[in-house]
């Protein structure tokens, strides 16, 4: 029975949970991996935007020029049996801009842990329905700086998420991929003991909104290729505007649209091994950088704890 | 697995998330406990007020006698009034009952830190200024920036101070109590100081004072600062603390000092403050003349003027032009010799630290944009050990009128320095050097530095025992400008100088003002 490998872009939703501006918004996708196989993804991303929506405004800034994230993500996802398989990434993003004297940041970010779970998996008509959930876990690996945006790394919270995804593959290799979900986020500590955010606030503890995040996703799949299109949203469930011309907070209402495409060529000849890429647009957002981003990795996928199966 | 263990992994997930998600995005402040006055400050009248020659500058009519049917009226107005008493009176008495002094600094700090916004530039490089006949149009009036904030705040609770001075003469003039000492059917619904006479009222007195100040100071907030001054005479009333004439006589201080405050305020010269494009030139032209070889250049893009270059020339509270000019620290070093270099190797060095114990106290004293400036940061300071000492409302003015006349003052005479010296940032000699945000105005001498030393110093002396406390928070302010990239050490060294100098004014008048 084949079992392959069916895995790609877990990787790029993990940028999504707990970071603000990533590069990449592919979400969960609707393929798993197979009882204990281990796979080691190395990706490189760079995301860059000169306009962003102040509130829904959208400006420019010419002490900021040209912002600039690149984003080191070394990621490890590992089949615990076939139908559940759990990821892990720590990411290193480092933040700049090309005008202003505003410092710029970067460090290792947040650790995220993901366990996905196939609910169920039927025949329908000339394709296969697959449902999965996914529950996950976020924290700071480093206690980098929150309170700094647009160069902060990140928001500094602790989040959990939960996610349902439905996905339907015709047995010639057409799919359709749905999926939500919702992450909840922490306050957090920061430097300032007073601030100002909608009201003054006389503390060091800032609140960071929700957020509901989804994707609709639609591709063509192989035992050599996969490819995608797809749509995302993110919205913050409460938050503040970034007033006129005001720097931005971590408890702003930060919401995005954006169309990626994805990609994913198995290398012939070496087993296992994977290149894939993505590349992301933002279309509307609020209170974030109106940015282009993609991201392009290698993955291996391997079972390391068990006699290798005959796959053919 | 089993179903079931999905179905628990499933849950458990599910519970942190849920977990996570029932935590409230309420921010829990810190705020100041509730606390009574322990003096009651019976000489206070004596004491020497700051832009007033005396009370008797301001008149009131004597009240009406206790046994008057014109009080009794009043009396039995409370009375009914307490028979009704609604949630928010309730909720207006509780809001009202601790130092209305403080609550309407608290007010003022929110304004400064929701106007403290410098302006975006114009399509064509230019930029708008807020303009105060037209207060609501981009970008609103006023730009709430560290002078303005300085001004704001000293003019405020001088006015509190004179007007609380004059309240005192009067009370223990004509000696009349509060509603709730007069009658029994009248309850006290806060606590009452036993012994001070309510005649006039000291809280219509500070609610008036805040109202007709700030209003002018903040024009597009004039419906909720009369609100604010409405709820704040109503809740004494309702309270038993005062009766509508013990209000009406508080109005009319208010009133007849804020047009004196006003009078000064219209005249200091802040409107002269900004400058224009000729003499921006020939204040640059006069530094370079003095031996600055590289003059400050904004460097923001577009372009922005200067913040107020012809602040220094503001009417100062505490000391005369010519004292200024002699406060007038030295210059700073030459651009490029040994002092220097050492000074802008120590800034880069410490810019680069962006982590740890540097960082927090670079962001913790930073106060820039959006925030209620340095000069709020030590009204928040002060008002805690107000607090924490149960000063009355007239020595809380009194504090504050010292310590924010202090502020201003240095503020003038860091300004006066700024654009004396016209003298470059760190990032401008070398643009490697990134900040924490870069001011807009010339380096020399730090306003962090200079405000902070001036109210420290008078805070140590009012609370002599958090004296060492506070001088260590002024130079922890002055340091944080070097952590932020944004000044030398020889800024902060000589801000700090000029301010613990401007304190000792302040010091000085307080020690003259028959207070102690």
């Amino acid at each position: 029975m084949t079992k392959r490998i069916q895995w790609s872009t877990v990787v790029l939703a993990a940028l999504l949970l707990t970071g603000t501006r990533t590069t990449a918004q592919t979400a969960f996708d609707g393929f798993t991996m197979s009882k204990g196989e281990l796979c080691l993804v190395a990706a490189y991303g760079e995301m860059s935007w000169t306009d962003y929506w102040e509130g829904k405004r959208l400006r420019e800034n010419l002490n900021i020029g040209k912002f600039s994230s690149k984003q080191f993500m070394p990621m490890l996802g590992y089949g615990l049996t076939d139908r559940i398989s759990l990821f892990a990434t720590v990411p290193h993003i480092s933040n700049s801009s090309d005008a202003g004297y505003m410092a710029h940041l970067k460090g290792w970010q947040d650790l995220q842990i993901e366990a996905k779970v196939q609910l169920s998996k039927t025949k329908i008509g000339k394709g296969t329905l697959s449902t999965f959930g996914t529950v996950g876990f976020s924290t700071p690996v480093s206690d980098y700086i929150p309170d700094f945006l647009p160069y902060s790394i990140g928001l500094g919270a602790t989040t959990a998420q939960a996610r349902i995804i439905g996905h339907y593959k015709f047995d010639k290799g057409w799919f359709g991929t749905i999926q939500t979900g919702y992450t909840a986020k922490s306050k957090i500590k920061v430097d300032r003991e007073t601030y100002y955010t909608g009201d003054q606030f006389y503390s060091n503890k800032m609140a960071v909104p929700d957020v509901w995040d989804a994707s609709i996703r639609a591709g063509f799949d192989n035992k050599r290729v996969r490819l995608g299109i797809q749509y995302n949203w993110m919205l913050a469930t409460s938050g503040t505007d970034i007033r006129r011309n005001d720097m931005p907070y971590p408890g702003n209402r930060m919401n995005r649209e954006s169309v990626a495409i994805t990609g994913l060529l198995w290398i012939p000849g070496i087993k296992g091994l994977a290149i894939h890429a993505m590349a992301d647009q933002t279309i509307a957002g609020r209170n974030m950088g109106k940015s282009f981003g993609w991201m392009a990795g290698l993955q291996y996928v391997f079972k390391p704890f068990q006699k290798k199966k005959n796959d053919q | 697995m089993t179903n079931n263990n999905f179905k628990l992994a499933a849950s458990l997930g599910l519970l942190a998330l849920f977990a996570l998600a029932a935590c409230s995005k309420d921010i829990s402040q810190r705020s100041l406990p509730d606390f009574e006055p322990s003096s009651l400050e019976q000489n206070g009248g004596n004491w020497k007020p700051i832009l007033l020659s005396s009370p008797l500058d301001i008149t009131i009519p004597a009240p009406e006698a206790t046994g008057s049917s014109a009080y009794q009226d009043e009396l039995e107005e409370i009375e009914a009034l307490q028979q009704n008493l609604s949630a928010s009176d309730k909720k207006a008495i509780a809001k009202w009952k601790n130092s209305g002094i403080i609550k309407w600094n608290e007010t003022a700090r929110k304004l400064v830190a929701i106007y403290n916004i410098p302006p975006e530039a114009n399509p064509d490089g230019t930029y708008p200024a807020p303009n105060a006949q037209n207060p609501g149009a981009y970008p609103k009036f006023p730009f709430a920036n560290p002078p303005y904030a300085s001004r704001a705040y000293a003019y405020l609770q001088v006015a509190m101070y004179d007007a609380m001075v004059t309240t005192w003469h009067y009370k223990f003039t004509h000696n009349r109590m509060a509603p709730a000492a007069n009658s029994p059917s009248i309850q006290s619904l806060e606590p009452l100081q036993d012994g001070l006479p309510s005649y006039p009222s000291e809280d219509a007195v500070v609610a008036d004072v805040a109202y007709l100040l700030l209003k002018v100071m903040f024009p597009n907030d004039t419906v909720f600062l009369k609100k604010e001054s409405d709820e704040q005479k109503r809740a004494k009333l309702v309270s038993g603390l005062a009766s509508p004439s013990d209000i009406a006589a508080g109005e009319s201080i208010a009133a007849q000092v804020v047009a004196k405050v006003l009078a000064r305020y219209r005249t200091d010269g802040m409107g002269q403050s900004g400058g224009n494009p000729t003499v921006w030139k020939e204040l640059e032209d006069a530094a370079v003349a003095r031996g600055i070889t590289m003059p400050w250049k904004s460097l923001e893009l577009p372009v922005r003027p200067g913040m107020l270059p012809l602040f220094g020339n503001v009417k100062q509270f505490l000391i005369t032009t010519a004292q200024r000019d002699s406060l007038r620290p030295p210059p700073p070093p030459a651009i490029g010799s040994a002092e220097f270099k050492t000074a802008l190797a120590e800034v880069k060095k410490m810019s680069e630290v962006k982590s740890g114990e540097v960082w927090r106290i670079a962001q913790l004293w930073g106060d820039g944009a959006s925030t209620y400036t340095p000069p709020g940061h030590w009204n928040e300071i002060a008002c805690e050990a107000i607090v924490k000492n149960n000063f009355s409302e007239l020595r809380t003015a009194r504090t504050l009128a010292l310590m924010n006349m202090a502020i201003f003052d240095a503020g003038i005479s860091c300004w006066d320095a700024k654009t004396y010296y016209w003298y470059p940032r760190p990032s401008q000699v070398d643009p490697s050097i990134k900040t924490i945000g870069l001011p807009n105005f010339p380096s020399y001498t730090s306003g962090h530095s200079t405000f902070s030393a001036a109210a420290a110093t008078v805070l140590g002396y009012i609370f002599p025992d958090n004296a060492a406390s506070y001088r260590a928070m002024s130079l922890e302010a002055a340091e944080s400008r070097i952590y932020g990239g944004i000044h030398y050490r020889f800024d902060s060294e000589a801000g700090t100088a000029c301010g613990d100098a401007i304190g000792s004014f302040a010091v000085k008048k307080g020690q003259a003002d028959g207070s102690n």
